[in-house]
């Protein structure tokens, strides 16, 4: 038995530092691995961010209660037409009612059902052709993708309670789902 | 039996009961760190996946309320008790102060989620909320600043002019 205790100690020693090594080992291994994983989102989300980019090109004014206003994608990346609802359609403008400054944020309703909102109501690309890579089925706008170079019109309505002086103009802003955006004013 | 041996036995007993002890206390101490390794992970994670930006915003002269829009931008679901969280910083340039949610009186801040498509009561990656800023004064000419931080500490900057 001479020694045998040193010897016994010493394993367990061992066993131990290599427990830890090991436990060590994993937890840096998690680490890590949430680390790659954190990166390469912000980099996915960079990139869409990047890639995503409109334009407002006109706005007719059809009557107080009535606009068309036409959006281009000249990003890199496409928007489907069912993620339309994320879209973000604002309108700044004087009040018929009161002279007083309004601003409203619209729902998106391919419906028409709401009081105020938007639709699209037609999409295109450059001045005339319609648009023949993934059409948007309009106007439930179900299906189809707002690709790169097309123009969508939307159809802006506001109920009589908040018509808007034609005389003073509007400004509408347009916030696509990775945030980028436009504003134009008439 | 000789006595040698019977010390050695003892000293066995005793090495081992050492080192168990000594082995409890390392084991747990590495787990408590490997744990504190994996939580700054998560916090890191998530911080990451949080983005905002703030859409717009606008208020009227001579009126006492605020109104913006902010757009959760990033992948992370913010979830309604967590968006009570946030931050919001608000006032004339250079003279802001932080705004207090839904307090009883001026000023004060309080949202609606103005696109909640699943109708979950959470902030969605791509939706919209509407803030409204109750100030305990009435805006005037001049610059305005508006800040709003998320709970994590992601937050985006705006500034209008009245």
């Amino acid at each position: 038995l001479g020694g045998l205790s040193t010897v016994v100690a010493s394993a367990v020693i061992i066993i131990l530092l290599l427990e830890v090594i090991v436990m060590y080992q994993e937890a840096f291994l998690r680490f890590t691995e949430s680390m790659e994983e954190s990166l390469s989102r912000i980099a996915e989300t960079k990139i869409m961010m990047i890639k995503e980019s409109i334009k407002i090109t006109d706005i007719v004014i059809v009557n107080s209660t009535f606009l068309y206003v036409n959006v281009t994608n000249n990003g890199k990346v496409g928007i489907i037409a069912r993620d339309f609802s994320k879209i973000d359609v604002i309108l700044v403008y004087i009040a018929q009612v009161n002279s007083s400054k309004v601003t409203l944020w619209l729902p998106y309703d391919a419906s028409m059902a709401v009081a105020n909102g938007w639709r699209v109501k037609s999409a295109y690309v450059g001045s005339t052709s319609k648009e023949l890579i993934n059409p948007i089925n309009l106007p439930s706008a179900n299906s189809g993708i707002w690709d790169p170079n097309e123009t969508l019109q939307l159809e802006v309505w506001l109920d009589s309670n908040n018509a808007l002086d034609t005389s003073e103009g509007v400004v509408v802003i347009i916030v696509a789902l990775n945030g980028a955006s436009s504003i134009y004013q008439v | 039996l000789p006595s040698s041996v019977i010390t050695e036995g003892y000293f066995i007993i005793a090495a081992l009961i050492i080192a168990s002890v000594l082995s409890a206390n390392v084991l747990y101490s590495t787990q408590q760190i490997s744990q504190a390794y994996v939580e700054r992970a998560k916090e890191i994670k998530n911080k990451a996946m949080m983005e905002v930006v703030i859409i717009f915003a606008t208020g009227s002269n001579n009126s006492d309320v605020v109104y913006a829009w902010v757009k959760n931008v990033g992948k992370a679901r913010i979830p309604s008790n967590l968006i009570e969280k946030s931050d919001l910083f608000f006032g004339p340039l250079g003279n802001f102060e932080r705004i207090p949610y839904n307090a009883s009186s001026p000023p004060s801040w309080n949202y609606t989620i103005v696109n909640d498509l699943n109708s979950n009561n959470s902030l969605d990656p791509q939706e919209t909320i509407s803030i409204t800023i109750q100030l305990s004064y009435n805006l005037t000419t001049g610059d305005y600043y508006l800040r709003f931080a998320t709970y994590s500490g992601a937050y985006d900057e705006y500034e209008f002019s009245i």
